[in-house]
């Protein structure tokens, strides 16, 4: 009859003694970390590093390819040659854009949320009717939507737009009555509304590397330490649960990580006057979840290969390889469909997906499944390393 | 009392059961077929030369490691399926310094208390006895980065006693200290088992062997020989006596004694050693374990004929030379 209320007790006890393990391998780390200055400085100084040289890099650097979708929804005869003027600015002029047509207003705006193109010409149904009704001040329009990205290159293309508007205009000019109509107008919308540094979405790529990277750097690194001073022994002839030992690791993976990430924020501030916008509580969830599950694949590079340097290594290659299949290198369309397909694949694809939204363009129907499925990636993540570190324990 | 109720007693006191235990790697084997018991409250040793399997045993013992054949029980529990029962119960001295250096010798035992779940009143007074009894009271909030190799050891001894296990084992203990240090190491040893603890130690330095050990188990992948007492293993393996004594030298012109040495005793001199004009020292060996008899006939013959005699004493071959003539070769190959 006691045998319930005694499971109960059991229960608590273990889960006790589980938040116990963890607290304590916790507190012991960040004591010695706390005691260990370089630890401040290899965490700081190499992000720092690489700001200024990518910010350096991207300066310099030849344009990408953008593209931008075309919807003509009048299907008139004069909505056909302004979409000709469009799509000949954008091949002859300034080659690295390229125009892709959409059936549908609403399917054009879909793949805008996506990132997937840079902004959207959109012609909508009346237009050659507005242009030939005759009535003063009645004109066509033609609207622009362009995402923030607006460096010198997209700057250079509104212009060009302009430009196909006015000629347009004066070579398809139309007569009513005795009088020649300028009968088309531009309206342009920026996501967002205000001049962003070139520097930002480079900084917003280290930022979302330097997650990754701390989440498997920290956590292989703590683990290969304790092999390194032979204080493994120490954990593996104790009762410490596995999986606190494990959580634990992920725990000051997460800590010192955003420890790095804020410092490095600040700095970024005081240094080159990047400020963050959006849902700060969302990236502050998504960071701890991508910290989390990398510090759980780190943990597993500690655990296999034990030394610090080759753990190092290992985890630097590697972060630069997700970083590669996620877009840090290049937007993922630019690569080609097989590494948009694997991208989906690994988890900081989202990482950067929603740190990029957060800033440059905020709404929370595109962040939110991203956000989901990075909760489930962490939650597999967590438990295969777990069943890992309880199978395997901590054998030499 | 007679035999059977004796090994029912030893059956009783037996703590550790290791029994036909082999453990392979790829292309090596470690340990071959190895079985031995551990009394409750006795210093076990296990001796042999780097290489013979001393830490896998350890490792074995721990549950750290599977056996390929084989089993280890400590009471009933098998080391590895009741792992979590067993942690308990031992007290493990690596052989690697494992102490986190940037913490302080304190924090170092309340990280392994906590870890031992143990209240922190109890946690406060037991650190504080073995910080006094380690003689390390003085220097318990100082980093241990900067304690000597003897100071670690003598900190990794405490910390496996902080949780009050009913075994402490000890692999290499005393592997590279110095002197004074290895001293007190021995000391608290062998004061452990008054304080009812079992002790498994392994070492390669005969001389810590010959000093702490009860009963001891001569290793090299497989058991040489033991258990058993130094003793037992020497007169088994060296059934020899050595006798060393300090006299006249007069007294061997006459050849009465180097006769009787000889003859009577079946003695035989090894070595002749001039220690002045007027004395010598005398090596003989006998082929024969039984030192009162020797004994008794020796001096009998002496003060019957007016032999001095002077720094007598009675040697056997040590553990070294066991251990050369059980396995051929050199004990630090």
């Amino acid at each position: 009859m006691n045998s319930v209320p005694d499971e109960r007790k059991k229960l608590k006890y273990k889960l006790k003694k589980w938040f116990r393990d963890l607290s304590t391998i916790v507190k012991k780390d960040l004591l010695s970390t706390k005691r260990v200055k370089q630890y401040f400085f290899a965490g700081v100084i190499p992000p720092l590093v690489m700001l200024i040289v990518f910010s350096s890099f991207t300066q310099i650097s030849d344009p990408e390819t953008y593209t931008v979708i075309i919807v003509d929804d009048d299907n008139s005869q004069l909505s056909e040659i302004m979409v000709d003027y469009v799509a000949n600015i954008s091949s002859d002029i300034a080659p690295w854009f390229t125009t892709i047509k959409v059936s549908t207003y609403d399917e054009a705006v879909v793949l805008l949320r996506d990132f997937t193109y840079l902004g959207l010409i959109y012609i909508p149904s009346g237009f050659d009717a507005n242009i030939t009704s005759g009535i003063p001040g009645q004109k066509g329009m033609v609207y622009l939507i362009v995402q923030n990205i607006n460096n010198d290159y997209v700057k250079n293309y509104m212009q060009r737009l302009d430009e196909a508007v006015l000629t347009f205009n004066e070579k398809e000019h139309v007569s009513v009555g005795s009088v020649d109509m300028f009968a088309v107008s531009l309206d342009k919308t920026y996501v967002i509304d205000q001049e962003v540094n070139n520097g930002k979405s480079i900084t917003l790529g280290i930022i979302a590397m330097y997650g990754i990277i701390c989440g498997l750097v920290f956590g292989a690194l703590n683990i290969a330490k304790e092999y390194e001073d032979s204080t493994i022994i120490e954990i593996a002839n104790s009762p410490v649960r596995r999986t606190a030992y494990m959580a634990s690791k992920q725990l000051i993976s997460v800590i010192l990580g955003g420890l790095v990430i804020l410092i490095l924020s600040i700095l970024l501030f005081l240094l080159f006057h990047i400020e963050f916008r959006g849902d700060i509580f969302i990236v502050i969830i998504s960071f701890v979840l991508i910290t989390w599950i990398h510090s759980g694949i780190g943990c597993l590079i500690g655990l296999k290969f034990k030394r610090t340097m080759p753990v190092l290594l290992i985890c630097i290659i590697a972060s630069m390889l997700l970083w590669f299949f996620t877009g840090g290198f290049a937007p993922l369309m630019i690569l080609g469909e097989n590494i948009m397909l694997i991208s989906r694949f690994i988890p900081a694809t989202y990482w950067t997906e929603i740190l990029i939204a957060e800033t440059l363009y905020p709404s929370l129907p595109y962040i939110l499944p991203r956000l989901g499925i990075l909760i489930i990636l962490s939650i597999i993540i967590t438990l295969v390393s777990w069943y890992l570190i309880s199978k395997e324990g901590f054998r030499s | 009392m007679s035999e059977s109720v004796l090994n029912n007693q030893n059956k009783q006191q037996e703590l550790i059961i290791i029994k036909k235990i082999t453990k392979e790697y790829p292309n090596t084997v470690a340990l071959e077929d190895i079985s031995f018991n551990i009394r409750k409250g006795e210093i076990f040793c296990i001796i042999g030369p780097n290489g013979a399997g001393k830490s896998t045993i350890v490792k074995l013992l721990t549950g750290q490691i599977k056996a390929s054949k084989g089993e280890i029980r400590i009471h009933e529990f098998d080391t590895l399926k009741d792992r979590k029962k067993i942690l308990g119960m031992f007290g493990l001295v690596p052989q690697e310094i494992a102490l986190y250096n940037e913490l302080t010798g304190r924090e170092n035992l309340e990280f392994h208390g906590r870890l031992f779940n143990l209240s922190k009143q109890f946690m406060t007074q037991k650190i504080d006895e073995l910080l006094v009894m380690a003689g390390l009271i003085d220097r318990q909030h100082d980093l241990v980065k900067t304690y000597s190799g003897g100071m670690k050891r003598r900190l990794q001894l405490i910390r496996a006693l902080l949780h009050e296990p009913e075994i402490v084992i000890l692999d290499e203990p005393t592997l590279g200290v110095d002197v004074q240090s290895r001293n007190a190491i021995h000391k608290y040893i062998l004061d452990l088992p008054s304080k009812g603890k079992t002790v498994v130690l392994t070492t390669n330095y005969m001389e810590e062997a010959e000093r702490l050990a009860d009963r001891l188990i001569i290793l090299d992948t497989k058991i040489i020989d033991g258990p058993g007492r130094l003793l037992e293993i020497q007169e088994k393996v060296f059934p020899n006596l050595i006798i060393e004594f300090k006299t006249e030298r007069a007294m061997l012109k006459s050849e009465f004694l180097t006769i009787f040495l000889q003859d009577e005793l079946k003695g035989k001199v090894i070595s002749e050693k001039d220690m002045s004009e007027r004395h010598v020292i005398l090596q003989i060996i006998f082929d024969t374990t039984h030192v009162e008899e020797i004994f008794e006939k020796f001096i009998a013959y002496t003060k019957a004929n007016d032999i001095p005699i002077e720094e007598f004493t009675i040697k056997r071959p040590d553990l070294e030379d066991v251990f050369i003539k059980l396995t051929g070769k050199e004990f630090r190959e």
